[in-house]
């Protein structure tokens, strides 16, 4: 909400954006070039289905760099041993590719976010971006021990997915691509049964497991662990903060474990 | 690279509805806004104004978009589609179009013109989907009046109506 010219409460609209300083970077160069020099705060547009969110609860940037001619943003491919999806990838295309079969179970559970409309257009880096709780591809690829390519001003370097949660909002970064490891044959398992209470990533692979739990309220938790012994134990250990208004800690970590039974069933069947 | 100033005015040259168009904008000018004030096209509504309900949704180059999430920027080069491009000559309405009125597809109405440039992608997108998919595309807009099924059934109906003209013509 914002204060009118009345002295009364509005609510915040796209509309009533005040013009910003527009930068169309073609090259990861001029990229650079427009986050050092842009007045902030900075939005980074790629498809928009995040950002006008934020619009609608306030954020008035200066200025916007848009992503539409980056060059090079939207490959998926297989390369050094892993799966990589650039950042511009709209959900749609990365559901539709060949190479997401070198991960059994990831087509499936990538093809259950967002409605159809969004899966036209939203995009891998807008969602990873967003560090938003209720978004779900952080899910499924933090259990795939992804990592992200990043670009800020002063430079590029590669983060685990859970270090994104960590960035200073302040200091505007654009995702370029993220990385799969295909060492150790990995597969996923993404349960949203539960949803929006709770949602639950299981991956395998190299003799272990990645065990991922999301509300909305909380960033992802991660657990890793070698059985399914301790994989009950752990989600034991789900943190007394995840406890909400809506399900506490007790029932959350319930739900994990027996989520996390049908998860190994599918995963190791043959155990 | 040079950004263009917030106080700067930019050409967007796109197509709307066949027709060309060539306009300054803003740089923050949305879309929405830009085909209702400053086009006159009042059929798109604007709800949510976050690409949740899909009142909003046209087509751009083909693909369903919530105009009320996107910027005028963005458009140039385009084509762009909106519910006042969907009837025919002499006003008469698309398949689609008569279909939702055989059905009764609607009743408020606020939702509809949204519901019909969505089905209009699906049905240039795939144009025998069945009803799995017809579900799918139709549960990424928001009703609050119908409950879905005289939609669904809308758009199977239209299905039904384009494939017998398209075997009469041949």
């Amino acid at each position: 909400m914002e204060l009118s010219a009345h002295d009364t409460l509005i609510a915040c609209t796209p509309s009533g954006l005040p013009g910003f300083d527009l930068f169309v970077p073609r090259t990861v160069e001029e990229l650079r070039l427009a986050l050092r020099t842009a007045e902030h705060p900075v939005a980074i547009y790629a498809a928009g289905t995040d950002i006008f969110a934020q619009f609608r609860q306030g954020f008035r940037p200066k200025s916007l760099i848009s992503t539409k001619e980056l060059q090079l943003s939207a490959r998926i491919e297989i390369g050094d041993n892993a799966l990589k999806i650039d950042a511009g990838a709209t959900h749609d295309m990365v559901c539709k590719h060949p190479a997401l079969d070198e991960i059994p179970g990831l087509r499936i559970a990538y093809s259950l976010i967002a409605t159809t409309r969004i899966r036209h257009r939203g995009t891998l880096g807008g969602n990873l971006m967003a560090r938003n709780t209720r978004y779900e591809l952080s899910i499924l690829l933090t259990a795939l021990n992804a990592t992200a390519d990043l670009v800020s001003k002063d430079e590029e370097k590669s983060l685990a997915l859970t270090e994104l949660w960590d960035l200073d909002p302040s200091k505007p970064v654009y995702l370029k691509s993220v990385s799969i490891p295909l060492h150790g044959k990995p597969r996923l398992d993404y349960r949203r049964d539960l949803r929006p209470i709770a949602t639950q990533a299981l991956a395998t692979g190299n003799g272990g497991y990645r065990l991922v739990f999301a509300t909305e309220y909380h960033r992802p938790w991660v657990s890793d662990f070698e059985d399914r012994i301790s994989g009950a134990q752990q989600i034991e250990r789900l943190p007394e903060d995840f406890g909400n208004a809506v399900a506490g800690v007790d029932w959350l970590r319930s739900a994990g474990a027996a989520l996390l039974a049908r998860q190994f069933k599918t995963l190791e069947p043959a155990i | 690279m040079k950004p263009i100033s917030k106080k700067a005015r930019i050409a967007v040259n796109c197509s709307v509805n066949g027709a060309d168009c060539r306009h300054e904008v803003s740089t923050s000018r949305v879309l929405a806004d830009f085909l209702r004030d400053d086009l006159g096209l009042k059929g798109t509504k604007v709800s949510c104004g976050r690409s949740v309900c899909g009142a909003c949704t046209v087509l751009i180059d083909g693909a369903p978009r919530a105009a009320c999430s996107a910027f005028v920027f963005e458009a140039d080069g385009c084509e762009i589609e909106t519910v006042e491009g969907l009837e025919g000559k002499e006003g008469v309405p698309n398949p689609l179009q008569q279909a939702f009125i055989r059905r009764s597809a609607f009743q408020c109405g606020f939702c509809t013109s949204g519901m019909l440039m969505l089905l209009w992608g699906l049905l240039r997108d795939n144009p025998n989907p069945d009803r799995a998919e017809i579900l799918r595309w139709v549960s990424s807009n928001t009703c609050r009046c119908t409950g879905y099924s005289l939609i669904v059934e809308a758009v199977e109906e239209a299905v039904h109506e384009m494939n017998r003209s398209r075997e009469a013509a041949q």
